[in-house]
């Protein structure tokens, strides 16, 4: 089986975290934060050492300002709904997956609006369509790091300064870069970073978090809480304690998920992101090349030619296929991929790829260069069956 | 009150995050410290956890929770 839906969520996942799972399950799997007996306390060092790791990781000083959820879409809907303060002026990008354009839509209850800028073209053309779509009433920017749709990379520290210099709350989804490409909380202007630990980061399915800048730590403290539960301290108040993160932790984390997340973060830190990433997008390049020397195929977005390719995924289509024929078709060959609208319509609504979507190829450190060139096989048999 | 044992006091955190933040500060700076479990009673702001060092260190240890940006609360027990 060769597996290339790695933006869906990575696979396989690296050893030391599937081990380091079952140790917890079988060893450790206490609840964190709610009693002092070992096996407790152990669970609650283990999600402390994650906290530490994604710390390290993406530049943030302080463990405590790491907030866990089950995937990216739970971080940016808190984030996005705590930070969101009533008539507030939103902005997103023309790549925005459904994560992010949902909560923010759901926002015009509260009397927030939201304007869409064209993410597309150059680092300065992307700047200059974000800068146009502020009114003096943006208070927040919601902005995709890489598209889940193509190989698209938004100018994120461009954009971070302009939001720093303006008093513009910056939230990124990272879910397409975090663990491929290098991201610095305080080095790109971040307030609010929201990454899943299932994809780039190689954890498993369950985890997610946000990390909260210092700026934005004091309103967090005190905002309004979207999910009310057992914190496992001042427990006879009827309020969230004000501490982060378990101000936004309510009810019992995904423990043996967090521990697996933890050993695949230091998995990902010993390779390096830097190496990760150029390993993946030079197989990118690969797969685009032979894309490209198929007839009927077209490939739609940021490609390798380009400046602003920063990630390893491509979306294409082929003529006298629909997508969904497409990744059936692959999928009997032994090949995994995602065809349709991948939960972005508006990403596909920018390029133009039609009310099917297209297909998407998107590739991991555990691909090989061989991988693609299955693909290209695959669907050159498929050309040839007509 | 186990928390005012002998010579050790118990600086209330309340968070279990916090409190291993703490711990770690601690630890780098060569003061040992236990994480226990405090009862609602035993705290101003109800249950949660605490460190427990030499009473000894207190002083040095609050300025470096301080510092660390560790929250804490009151401080309980010392010489009796």
């Amino acid at each position: 089986m060769i597996y290339l839906d790695n933006a869906a969520t990575s696979f396989p996942k690296p050893e030391r975290s599937i081990q380091e799972v079952m140790q917890c399950l079988r060893r450790y799997c206490g609840n964190p934060g709610r009693s002092s007996h070992r096996m407790s306390m152990e669970a609650a060092r283990k999600i402390y050492e994650c906290r530490t790791v994604i710390a390290q990781l993406f530049g943030c000083d302080d463990p405590e300002s790491i907030v866990f959820t089950y995937n990216a879409t739970y971080a940016l809907n808190i984030a996005i709904k705590t930070f969101a303060v009533p008539g507030t002026h939103i902005v997103i990008s023309n790549f925005e997956h459904n994560a992010v354009l949902r909560p923010v839509a759901a926002l015009r209850k509260r009397q927030c609006d939201y304007s869409v800028f064209d993410a597309r073209g150059t680092k300065e053309q992307v700047l200059h369509s974000f800068c146009n779509a502020i009114r003096p009433s943006t208070r927040l920017a919601v902005i995709t790091h890489a598209s889940n749709i193509c190989g698209q990379r938004l100018p994120i520290a461009a954009i971070g300064r302009y939001c720093s210099a303006h008093g513009i709350l910056l939230i990124v989804d990272a879910s397409q870069s975090a663990g491929s490409v290098s991201l610095d909380m305080e080095r790109d202007h971040i307030d609010v970073l929201c990454a899943p630990g299932h994809k780039g980061l190689y954890g498993p399915q369950g985890t997610g978090f946000f990390i909260m800048g210092k700026a934005v730590r004091a309103y967090a403290e005190k905002g309004d809480t979207l999910i009310e539960g057992g914190s496992g301290f001042q427990s006879e108040d009827l309020t969230m304690p004000n501490a982060l993160p378990e101000r936004f932790e309510a009810g019992t984390l995904a423990t043996p998920a967090l521990a697996g997340l933890c050993e695949s973060i230091k998995w990902v830190q010993q390779i390096g992101v830097e190496a990760i990433g150029a390993q993946e997008r030079e197989i990118g390049k690969r797969l685009c090349e032979m894309l490209r020397s198929l007839r009927g195929v077209t490939l739609y977005g940021c490609t390798p030619e380009t400046d602003a390719f920063g990630t390893s995924v491509l979306l294409f289509n082929m003529k006298n296929f629909s997508p969904a024929e497409i990744g059936e078709e692959l999928d009997h060959a032994g090949i995994c991929v995602r065809s349709g609208l991948h939960c972005a319509p508006l990403a596909h609504h920018t390029l133009g790829t039609g009310e099917d979507g297209a297909v998407r190829v998107s590739i991991g450190y555990y691909n090989r260069t061989a991988d693609a060139e299955a693909l290209w096989h695959a669907l050159r048999c498929m050309q040839r069956s007509l | 009150m186990r928390a005012t044992s002998m010579n050790h006091c118990t600086i209330a955190i309340g968070s279990v995050t916090h409190a291993m933040k703490g711990q770690d500060i601690l630890t780098r700076n060569h003061i040992p410290s236990r994480i226990i479990r405090l009862k609602a009673g035993e705290t101003k702001h109800g249950c949660g956890y605490g460190l427990s060092i030499d009473c000894m260190q207190i002083a040095m240890a609050e300025q470096l929770l301080n510092a660390g940006g560790v929250v804490y609360g009151e401080t309980i027990g010392g010489y009796e």
